[in-house]
Parts: structure tokens; C-alpha cells; sequence
């Protein structure tokens, strides 16, 4: 790198860090969402839009959009920077999560110019929000199989969707939908080529399908915490324009896990500021456990506690230096693009481990729930412990983490 | 305020010095090798480990690697040393390396030795009275003409097994005129101590009120060596009694502060180290897993088709990867010379990290080998064995836990930070 860039970076860094401490914004009367799964009320999802308009009006968010698409121009330092400065900043999150990290990047590799012209300015500005319509009733982790249906009509102007799609967060907010669905004729009316896995992934295409079309029913999901915030949409015969189709009809298989790779398959820009905040996780819970007593005595003083909550400090050390180490090849030669491609398992299923302790140093206090006057922190850990589920299944169970992690790197038998 | 840099001080020379190790370990140290020394019970010079090889080794500047140049080493930093002894585990070599690494950068750790240093002493006898046998001592392990161990642990403190500072080495050291030390006391658990030309033994200093480390050759008057029997074939351990054993006053190397140094520091390293290696160990009995379960045929299919089998191993190779990362990043702490109480931290985290893992995978590898599994014709016992032995090397789980907690949790300054903790926000962005 040049001197002069090297100069320009640092600068960038400055001018962004002096914006975060002007912008970042105050604490809302209401709860703020720290997730999108928690994302419930008008006033929540407004707060967090009006965040990510700021920061792509202030011009820090889309440096790997080109200019002429209403990004910043690809620009992976500048990138880098702008991720490691906001979560050191602790900024809230950025709320078109399903837009900017699904998306916009698959709309960039396989989009038309016209569909990129069209969906990808006002997906970084959040002025239109995108969900996701991958996940039936009936094909979870078995995505392959998924039976909603995009038939052409038969003037080939558009397609007509019928079909079931569930778990989908933001569906109640969002413009636009990344779709999922099948439009090969392999399997209609034949079960058993339906079932022969070269057909089903082959009767698949992806879409961009908007929600604003006839024949769409959402319906909000209660999640196990009582809570809104995601939904099931029902098609039923919902018309969308030929052009909706991104990519090849038959293609929508090897579209949408080229996007899961190119997500999951690269290290973290901002490793070392997730890594301090897994262990400043870590640190609430002792935190917790230094303010709650039993029987007079703080928890944290306790042998049997303190034993577990050591066991959780040393996993935090070892998640934060994995993300750290990713980036240096020379120390993953044993088994290269693994650390990115575990990050997911291993980082939900710490957090369900540290908020599950937490409920359990809670002790009695622990069934204490969100209204009751005398729940410790308000109850956000057993919130926090339920919560940890939408982790560990939502974007590929943990299950299917490891059938992944044990064929494609471990190179064991298929368990299909 | 120093911190470990972003590459963990990698450079690409090291990954060509592991290369080398591989292969050569490969070639020379498959485990059927190790298996052939355990059974022979040593090699044909009469060493419990293959002598050939650890000259071989010290030939290409191993031993010492990590030693200033201006003593005699390398060198060259943790990092590097890590990444050879994660080699040296993977095929679960019998070797003296790490104990002779370790007790060279215990005599390299005095700074300014009690007496002074002289290049001229190299072809003294070492157990010649008033002489400056400390620098000829470390000249000579590196050069592979001494075997040289660390006394570690005393019996007397039971399961907690490590007596490395003045609260707990029982030990003594008596001053017997003006030139001659009385060594009286037990240590266990000593490795190598049967091989060994040389140990070094902390000892209280009776009455100074502090510590001291002392060199004492071996075979010696007064030092009964008996072998223990371990579970590790792998491994061999030596019992030391010292029954009023008479040593020359040059014979202590250290006392008080830079005995308290070099405790820290064997501490610190030694636990990095052991993590480095007991790394390797997992990385070989995954791959013997992975591998059994690619090729062990059940209901038609290979074993690993079937999640009960797959998902065990996966979370072993997931393990092997967060333990990876623990045991680079203390070694990487150390080198970039972190603060101590981080470097120890890191340190103790790694070595329960990767003996904690190490453990589990040992376990799961012979349950997935299933009743071969349980034979001692399958390889995976030897890592069953090694594991056992790894976790009770240098302080167990127990000790560095509750060592970890204090440190963590416990202290005004510390409790002060804890109360106040951002709260609210407990998910993670992922």
C-alpha cells in the first residue's frame, strides 16, 4: 500500500470515528432491538431505519456497491474500516440485514443491469427493508425440497407463486422478498423424480419478489418469548414480473449458496472488535454474578460457579483469537477456510451457553419474567437464554452446521 | 500498551521450518515408530526415545531454537517453538525436547547469573567446585550433549501436583559452610528425570525465607532416582528423592527474584508449550477418527454417513480449532511481550483448552473405533494414555481454573471494572 493511501485510510478512519461519536445515536426511550429477530414495534424498526439512512446519507455504508449503483465504490480497506469502527463504536445494528448481507451481494453477482439499477440504492438507504422466503412449514433443514411454486403464465410476462414460507423476519416491513421457489417441471406430478436430488435442485430458481403483489397473506409469528418480530407468507397465486427472476430458471440452488459461501467462507474485516465484544458478553455475565448473592455470599464467589464461568472465559478467549487468526493463512494451513465456515456454530452456541449459565447463577430469580418488578436486569437474561434458540436454527441449524463442517471439510459420507 | 499483533508474529519462514518438521517426523516418527520404541521399551542405544532423532534434531538447532543468539540459541520466538512441538504431537514422539527446551530457557531466563559469566568454561567439569558452570550447562544442552529436565511437582501437594513458588515447594535448601548446599526433599513426577544428565529443582532456601532453583547433576550422591510407572508408554517420569544431597554453592542458578522469574516464566511457556504440543496430539487423533470413520463399513455405509458418528467428530475437529487458536495466541503473547499476568493468563487458558479437548477427542476416538476401538492393536489408546498425562502436566484443569478465577474475579480493582459493566445487550452480532 502507498504511503498516500495508507495516509488516506487513516484519515477515513479519523473523519468516521469523529462522525460515530457526533451520530451515534442516544439510547431510545423504548428497548432496542440488539438483533433482527428482535426487531418488534413501529417505533424499534423506524429507530433502527433512521440509523442506516444516516450512515448511507453521511456516505459510510456500501463500499462494495459501485458508485453507479448508489454504493461508495468497491473499496474493501474502506469497507474493513467502516465495520471495525462501528462495532467498536457499538453503533445499533444496520436493520436491512437480509438486503445487505444476502441480497445486495447475490443481486451484484447475478443480478441484470436494470435489477441492479433498480434494488440496489434503496437497499443500502433502508428506504426498502428485504426478507428472506427460503424456510417452508414442511422443508426446514431440507431446504432443497421446498415445494412453493413459480409458474409462468402463459404469455411468459410473468410468474404466479402459490405456495408457504415461514420463519421469515421483517416480512411485515419489507418491500422486497429474495425468493426461493420452484419452477422446474421435473417434479410436478412425479413424487419419485421429485425425490431424485439432481431434479430437486435443479426445479429451483431465486427471485425478487415483491411484497407488495395480490395475493400475499403475512401473518406474524409469536416467538417462544411471547414476543412479534417474524412471520409466514402465504401465496396464493401472487403475480410478479418475468424480470423478477434472478439468474436462470433452474438456477435459484447454486445462486443462493454461492451468496451462502461467499458469506460464510470469508474472515471477519472487524474480527478483533467481535472478539472483544464476545468476551465483553462474557463480562456482563460475571458482572451478574458479582451483583447476585446466595445466602449472603456473591454468586461469583461461589467455587461451583466460578469453575463454570472459567470454563466460558476460556471459550471467549479461543472464539476471539480463532476470528483473529482466520486472516493469517499461515496458522490455518492444517485446514484452510474452516475458522470462517464454524464461526456461526460456535459463536450461537456460546451465547446460548452464557445465557444459559446466567439463568442458571440466577437461581430462584431466574423464572422471573419481563414485567415482574423484582426481575433482575429486567429479566433480559432468561430473555437473552430464550432468544439464543433463534441462533442456533435460524440460518441453518447447528445440526446442519455440522453436516456441513463434517462433509465439506472433514470430507466424511453424506448423511443424505 | 503491547498487545498481540494481528498476524500473531507469523512469518513465512516458520510455516517452511513446520513443513520441515513434518516431514521429517513423518518419515523418521510415524506413531507405528512410536509404537516399536513403547513396546521395545528404547531404542538400541539403550534410550527410552530415539537418541538418533534428537541429535538429528539438535543438529538442526531445535534445542535452543527459542534462546537469544548471544547464548547460544536460535533466536527465534514461542510461535516458531510452538509450531515444531505441534508436530512432535501429532505423531506423539517420545522425546526429552520439550523438558530440555524448557530447563534451557529456565537457565537462559538469569539475566545476570551469580557469578559472572565466562565463555572459558565451556570444557570444565561440571560438577568442578566454584566454577561458572551455568553457561556451559545451557551450551551444552543445546549442543545435545546434556539431557536436561525440570522439577516440577512435589508430592506433597497431592492432586494439585505443581510446586514451582516459594508457598509450595517444601524442598529445602541448607547452606553448609560457605561453599556447599544440602538438598533435602521429594519430587515426583519429574520428566525424563530417568534419562536426565541434569535437573533443575526449585528448593526453599532455609533460612532466607526464599526461593531457589538448583542445578543438579545426575547421577548424584545423595539423589535417589526411581522410575515411575506412567500410563503414557510415551512418556517415561523418575520420582527424586534428595536425602541430603551435597552440591557446590555454584550449583544455585537462581534465587529470589530471578528465581521467582524463572518459575513465572517456566510456568508461562511451559503451559504454552505443552498446549503447542497436545494441538498436534488432537490434530492426530482426529485424523485417526476422520479417517476410521471414511472407511469403516456399517449398514451398507461408511460410519461417518451417520450423524451419531459425524457430529462427535466435528465437534472434535471444532475443538482442535479453538484450541489451536488459544495455543498461537500465547505463544504470540509471549513474543510480542505482553503484559506477565496476560501472557500467564493466556497461557493457563490454552493449556486447560487444549488438554480439556484433547481429553474428550481421546475418548471419542476410541468409542468411534468401536470394539477395535478398545484393543490395544488401535493406535487411539496412545493418545487415551497421552491425554491422561498431558492434562496432569504443568497443573491441571482444576488448579489453573480456580488460578484463572482468581485472577478474573477476584481483587477490589477487578470488582470495581465488574460493577460496572455496560449492561443491557446481551446478543451478539453475528
Amino acid at each position: 500500500m502507498t504511503q498516500d493511501r495508507t495516509e488516506a485510510l487513516r484519515e477515513f478512519r479519523a473523519e468516521l470515528r469523529a462522525w460515530l461519536a457526533d451520530n451515534r445515536p442516544e439510547a431510545p426511550s423504548f428497548r432496542l432491538p440488539q438483533s433482527f429477530l428482535e426487531v418488534e414495534s413501529d417505533a424499534q424498526f423506524e429507530f433502527l431505519r433512521d440509523w442506516q439512512r444516516r450512515v448511507y446519507d453521511a456516505g459510510y455504508l456500501g463500499f462494495d456497491v459501485p458508485e453507479k449503483y448508489g454504493g461508495q465504490g468497491v473499496d474493501n480497506d474502506k469497507k474493513r474500516i467502516t465495520v471495525q469502527e462501528m462495532v467498536r463504536a457499538r453503533t445499533p445494528f444496520l436493520v436491512n440485514v437480509i438486503g445487505l448481507h444476502w441480497a445486495g451481494p447475490t443481486i451484484l453477482m447475478y443480478g441484470s443491469e436494470a435489477q441492479k439499477q433498480r434494488m440496489l440504492a434503496p437497499l443500502l438507504r433502508g428506504d426498502e427493508i428485504w426478507c428472506q422466503g427460503f424456510s417452508e412449514p414442511e422443508h426446514g433443514s431440507d431446504l432443497a425440497s421446498l415445494q412453493t411454486r413459480a409458474r409462468p403464465s402463459a404469455d411468459g410476462e410473468r410468474y404466479h407463486v402459490s405456495g408457504h414460507k415461514v420463519w421469515t423476519t421483517l416480512a411485515h416491513v419489507a418491500k422486497w422478498m429474495i425468493l426461493l421457489a420452484r419452477t422446474g417441471s421435473e417434479g410436478q406430478g412425479s413424487p419419485a423424480a421429485e425425490k431424485s436430488s439432481a431434479a430437486k435442485y435443479a426445479g429451483l430458481s431465486y427471485f425478487l419478489f415483491p411484497m407488495d403483489a395480490e395475493g400475499v397473506t403475512i401473518q406474524p409469528l409469536v416467538k417462544m418469548t411471547g414476543e412479534g418480530g417474524f412471520n409466514q407468507v402465504i401465496f396464493d397465486e401472487a403475480p410478479m414480473p418475468k424480470d423478477a427472476l434472478l439468474g436462470k430458471e433452474g438456477q435459484g440452488w447454486q445462486v443462493a449458496m454461492t451468496t451462502l459461501a461467499f458469506e460464510r467462507g470469508a474472515a471477519d474485516p472487524a474480527a478483533r472488535e467481535r472478539g472483544a465484544q464476545l468476551v465483553a458478553l462474557f463480562e456482563r455475565l460475571a458482572s451478574l454474578a458479582a451483583r447476585i448473592e446466595r445466602d449472603g455470599a456473591a454468586v461469583i464467589d461461589d467455587a461451583v460457579a466460578r469453575e463454570k464461568l472459567v470454563a466460558l472465559r476460556i471459550e471467549a478467549e479461543a472464539l476471539r483469537w480463532s476470528g483473529v487468526r482466520a486472516a493469517v493463512p499461515g496458522l490455518c494451513s492444517e485446514r484452510p477456510m474452516v475458522l470462517p465456515l464454524m464461526s456461526k456454530l460456535t459463536i450461537s452456541e456460546f451465547n446460548q451457553r452464557v445465557t444459559d449459565l446466567a439463568v442458571e447463577l440466577l437461581g430462584a430469580e431466574a423464572q422471573l419474567w419481563l414485567e415482574d418488578a423484582h426481575a433482575i436486569d429486567a429479566a433480559e437474561w432468561p430473555r437473552a437464554y430464550l432468544n439464543s434458540y433463534g441462533f442456533t436454527i435460524g440460518g441453518g441449524t447447528s445440526e446442519i452446521q455440522r453436516n456441513i463442517l463434517g462433509e465439506r471439510v472433514l470430507g466424511l459420507a453424506k448423511s443424505k | 500498551m503491547t498487545q498481540i499483533p494481528d498476524d500473531f508474529g507469523f512469518q513465512a519462514d516458520h510455516g517452511t521450518l513446520r513443513q520441515m518438521a513434518r516431514r521429517l517426523l513423518a518419515e523418521r516418527a510415524p506413531l507405528s515408530r512410536t509404537r516399536e520404541l513403547c513396546e521395545r521399551g528404547g531404542d538400541d542405544e539403550g534410550h527410552a526415545f530415539d537418541s538418533g532423532l534428537y541429535q538429528d534434531m539438535v543438529g538442526l538447532c531445535w534445542v535452543g531454537l527459542d534462546i537469544d543468539a548471544a547464548r547460544g540459541g536460535m533466536g527465534m520466538g514461542a510461535l516458531t517453538l510452538s509450531l515444531l512441538l505441534e508436530q512432535m504431537g501429532r505423531v506423539l514422539l517420545p522425546s526429552p525436547f520439550l523438558a530440555c527446551s524448557l530447563a534451557a530457557r529456565a537457565l537462559a531466563t538469569v539475566t545476570e547469573p551469580r557469578t559472572a559469566i565466562d565463555d572459558d568454561d565451556e570444557e570444565e567439569d561440571e560438577s568442578g567446585e566454584g566454577d561458572d558452570s551455568e553457561p556451559s550447562t545451557l551450551d551444552r544442552i543445546i549442543g545435545g550433549d546434556c539431557i536436561a529436565t525440570v522439577a516440577l511437582s512435589e508430592p506433597g501437594r497431592g492432586a494439585a501436583g505443581l510446586a514451582l513458588d516459594y508457598a509450595h515447594v517444601q524442598t529445602s535448601a541448607a547452606v553448609d559452610g560457605d561453599d556447599t548446599l544440602v538438598l533435602r526433599g521429594e519430587k515426583n513426577h519429574v520428566m525424563w528425570g530417568t534419562e536426565a544428565d541434569l535437573v533443575l529443582v526449585p528448593a526453599r532456601l532455609r533460612d532466607e525465607q526464599r526461593l531457589g532453583w538448583i542445578a543438579v547433576p545426575l547421577p548424584c550422591e545423595g539423589v535417589e532416582v526411581s522410575p515411575e510407572i506412567g500410563i503414557d508408554p510415551t512418556r517415561r517420569t523418575a520420582r527424586l528423592r534428595f536425602d541430603g544431597a551435597r552440591l557446590p554453592a555454584t550449583a544455585l542458578v537462581a534465587d529470589a527474584d530471578d528465581a521467582e522469574r524463572i518459575s513465572r516464566e517456566l510456568l508461562a511457556r511451559g503451559l504454552t508449550m505443552v498446549a503447542a504440543e497436545v494441538c498436534g496430539a488432537l490434530e492426530g487423533v482426529l485424523e485417526l477418527t476422520a479417517t476410521y470413520a471414511k472407511e469403516r463399513l456399517q449398514f451398507g455405509k461408511p460410519i461417518g454417513a451417520f450423524q451419531a458418528v459425524k457430529h462427535p467428530i466435528v465437534d472434535v475437529m471444532v475443538d482442535v480449532e479453538l484450541a489451536r487458536s488459544l495455543a498461537y495466541a500465547a505463544a504470540a503473547a509471549i513474543d510480542a511481550g505482553v503484559d506477565d499476568d496476560e501472557q500467564l493468563q493466556l497461557a493457563r487458558m490454552a493449556k486447560v483448552k487444549a488438554c480439556e479437548a484433547y481429553h474428550h477427542a481421546a475418548g471419542r476416538g476410541v468409542q468411534l473405533h468401536g470394539g477395535f476401538g478398545f484393543t490395544y492393536d488401535c493406535d487411539v489408546h496412545f493418545h487415551v494414555k497421552r491425554a491422561l498425562f498431558a492434562r496432569a502436566t504443568l497443573g491441571d484443569a482444576t488448579l489453573h481454573r480456580r488460578a484463572l478465577a482468581a485472577a478474573l474475579f477476584d481483587g477490589d480493582t477487578r470488582r470495581a471494572a465488574l460493577a460496572v459493566v455496560e449492561r443491557g445487550g446481551l446478543t451478539l452480532s453475528m
